[in-house]
């Protein structure tokens, strides 16, 4: 039962055979050389005859919000086979070869552009490309040889206008490997229900066509081959999900208060820019992690400052008025560099986090610190998290660091006692120790990155599938330290937040309420169904009937099971698929 | 004579593919040859696939180059559409 974790694009779950969904694209197109005739200016413009008039019939079906963007492809198309001509008249090549050239060369200079966005738009030009040498060569739009109808589609990406032909078709879900979640595909496939996540691991040579699997949408996970007790669960889980769907909707724009009338902050996780800009609308209360690593994996270098300054400002403009808490970048560990070599034996017990950032605080933490004081001088709506902290001494040297360059870059020497520093709790060490963090002066807040603070509590790595039944938030071990650490920042009086997976699961939202937090930063679409869950619940009500039995439980099933009955117990039984 | 813009995107998209569209359209409705430059690169502003090879983007500066006879009422209006109708489109 293999199971894959992806990231969503279109909430939803669906049980349903899988298929895979091949095309050719213009990419495909090998031909070098073509015979050139005297009409191929005419099969040009025959062939955008016939792509506007696909437009004009998807139009017809397209949401409104669509409309606009169709239009745009409209004017690609006319641009690209305006330039396709001109190749045709000076070099006497056939349509096919000067569209493939007018589409390489726009490719090319949309990657460079740099824009994440403007990058989607390579896969807009891909499909009116594709689109224009299909109707060159007499083919028609899709073939239609496929039976999709009720079958979860797995791709290497999909077009817009294959995502409204599977509405069109009633396909029940949609799995691809590239695509982002703002790509107009996503949008179609938001509007017409039609769940859909990205898996950039999978590999279409891996899935046979036919084989069941749960498309969970919600969770972010592909089941493929579910067991018996695996599809019962799903099965519940959808129908659960069918009824709650409006509900949660409408909870995603109101702002999160418990029965006993605590107001709770739902912030988002985002991990890169694309992913802000959905998240700006999704309804949270601003972004509880920023995370940056993007920036600096799969490049040759760090960034520079002015890369970093323009990434926090254009994220901070965002969220204007909102929270945006970046967190300095967390390299080292099972994020390699291919500037930064670092030979370790244990890697998450190494140079990672502020160690490294400290570390190589010439090449990475000073741009970076530079790159955050700037933008903070323009945006005041943001937050710096410093990860992996586990001594007195890294906050110390951090805070010197700023002071010094708070000097360098002469701005307001005031400007230090204003900065809304952050420390990131993922090591027990930090956990046990926050008071004595938080006296170094300076520090705001405190957040949970649970992920982490899981791993090194339970010595369990996740991603070790011989181990990785011993990993759950729930452990009581977790919960307990949780309880002695929460309770001595609170104490404090700082504000204190989780920032991990475990802030977006049901089961941990009633504990983390109990425990004090008030500050839950979750996945952009987690947003709606988390709130609705904190409306549902009662801290005092959690203090008193649930909290000790949980820390007093001797492993994950009790304190699960305490948390079920608890839930079942004031009327969430709509939730047991989520428990 | 040449008229020039200088305008900063304040609209959350910058000039991808609707804003883009729109911005184009805008410019196509004028007689005038219109240019689009954000730093070194340049773009014809009634072509969008040079548009959107821009990558122009929040909070991006770029510059707008109009030249012919209806220019003054061009400068006008891709104005009025850049630094208020397409941040209208965001809400």
């Amino acid at each position: 039962m293999p199971v894959f974790k992806g990231i969503i694009a279109s909430q939803g779950v669906s049980i349903a055979p899988l298929i895979r969904y091949i095309v050719k694209t213009v990419e495909d197109l090998d031909i070098t050389y073509c015979e050139f005739s005297t009409r191929e200016e005419i099969r040009l413009d025959v062939a955008l005859e016939k792509y506007i008039e696909l437009l004009s019939e998807i139009k017809k079906k397209a949401p409104e919000s669509e409309r606009e963007l169709l239009e745009a492809y409209e004017l690609m198309a006319q641009s690209l086979v305006d330039e396709a001509k001109d190749i045709v008249r000076s070099e006497n090549i056939c349509s096919e070869l000067a569209v493939k050239r007018v589409y390489l060369k726009y490719r090319d200079s949309f990657r460079e552009s740099g824009s994440s966005l403007i990058a989607l738009r390579e896969a807009d030009l891909r499909s009116i490309a594709s689109s224009l040498i299909k109707y060159l060569m007499g083919y028609t739009e899709g073939g239609g040889i496929l039976d999709i109808r009720d079958k979860i589609i797995i791709a290497e990406d999909v077009t817009p206008t294959d995502m409204i032909k599977f509405a069109k078709e009633g396909v029940k879900g949609v799995v691809t490997l590239k695509g982002g979640v703002t790509s107009h595909a996503a949008i179609i496939a938001r509007s017409n229900d039609i769940p859909y996540i990205i898996i950039p691991e999978i590999r279409l040579d891996d899935i046979k066509d036919g084989e069941i699997a749960v498309l969970d949408a919600l969770d972010g996970l592909l089941v493929v081959k579910p067991g018996e007790s695996e599809l019962e669960k799903y099965m519940a889980k959808l129908t659960r999900f069918e009824e709650l769907k409006s509900i949660i909707r409408r909870n995603a724009f109101i702002k999160a208060t418990t029965l006993d009338n605590y107001i709770v902050d739902v912030l988002c996780n985002i991990r890169d820019l694309e992913e802000a800009r959905v998240a700006s609308s999704s309804g949270c209360d601003g972004v509880g992690l920023f995370r940056i690593e993007f920036l600096y994996m799969m490049k040759e270098k760090a960034p520079s400052e002015d890369v970093l300054y323009n990434t926090f400002i254009k994220v901070a403009e965002f969220f204007r008025d909102k929270v945006v808490v970046i967190r300095a970048p967390d390299l080292g560990a099972d994020k390699p560099l291919p500037y930064l070599i670092l030979k370790e034996d244990n890697p998450f017990l190494g140079l990672r986090g502020i160690r490294l950032l400290l570390e190589y605080r010439e090449e990475i933490f000073k741009p970076f610190l530079r790159a955050f004081l700037r933008a903070l001088r323009v945006y005041e709506n943001l937050r710096l998290l410093l990860p992996m902290v586990t001594t007195t001494r890294e906050v110390r040297e951090t805070v010197e660091l700023l002071n010094t360059l708070i000097g360098e870059l002469r701005l307001d020497n005031k400007m230090l006692s204003s900065i809304k520093i952050g420390i990131m709790v993922e090591t027990p060490a930090a956990a046990l120790m926050i008071d004595k963090l938080v006296e170094t002066g300076l520090i705001k807040f405190v957040s949970y990155g649970t992920n982490d603070l899981t791993q090194y509590t339970l010595a369990v790595d996740r991603g070790n599938v011989r181990v990785s039944y011993l990993y759950d938030e729930l452990d009581p071990a977790l919960l307990r330290l949780l309880e002695i650490s929460v309770s001595k920042a609170l104490e404090k009086g700082i504000e204190v937040e989780v920032c991990g997976e475990m802030a977006s699961k049901i089961p941990a939202i009633p504990v983390l309420l109990g425990l004090g937090i008030r500050g839950l930063s979750v996945n952009p679409t987690q947003v709606g169904l988390v709130k609705y869950v904190i409306s549902k619940l009662s801290v005092n009500s959690v203090k008193k009937e649930l909290l000790s039995r949980v820390l007093s439980s001797s492993n994950n099933e009790e304190s699960r099971r305490s948390i079920r009955e608890y839930m079942v117990s004031i009327g969430l039984e709509e939730l047991k698929p989520w428990l | 004579m040449v008229t020039i813009l200088s305008i900063k995107l304040k609209n959350r998209s910058g000039l991808h593919a609707r804003p883009a569209s729109v911005f184009v359209r805008k410019c196509k409705a004028f007689k005038s040859i219109i240019k689009v430059q954000k730093g070194d690169k340049v773009a014809d502003a009634k072509n969008i696939l040079q548009v959107l090879s821009l990558g122009a983007d929040c909070g991006d500066e770029i510059l707008i180059e109009i030249n012919g006879e209806d220019e003054k009422i061009a400068a006008e209006e891709i104005k009025k559409l850049v630094e208020e109708e397409l941040p209208e489109i965001d809400k």
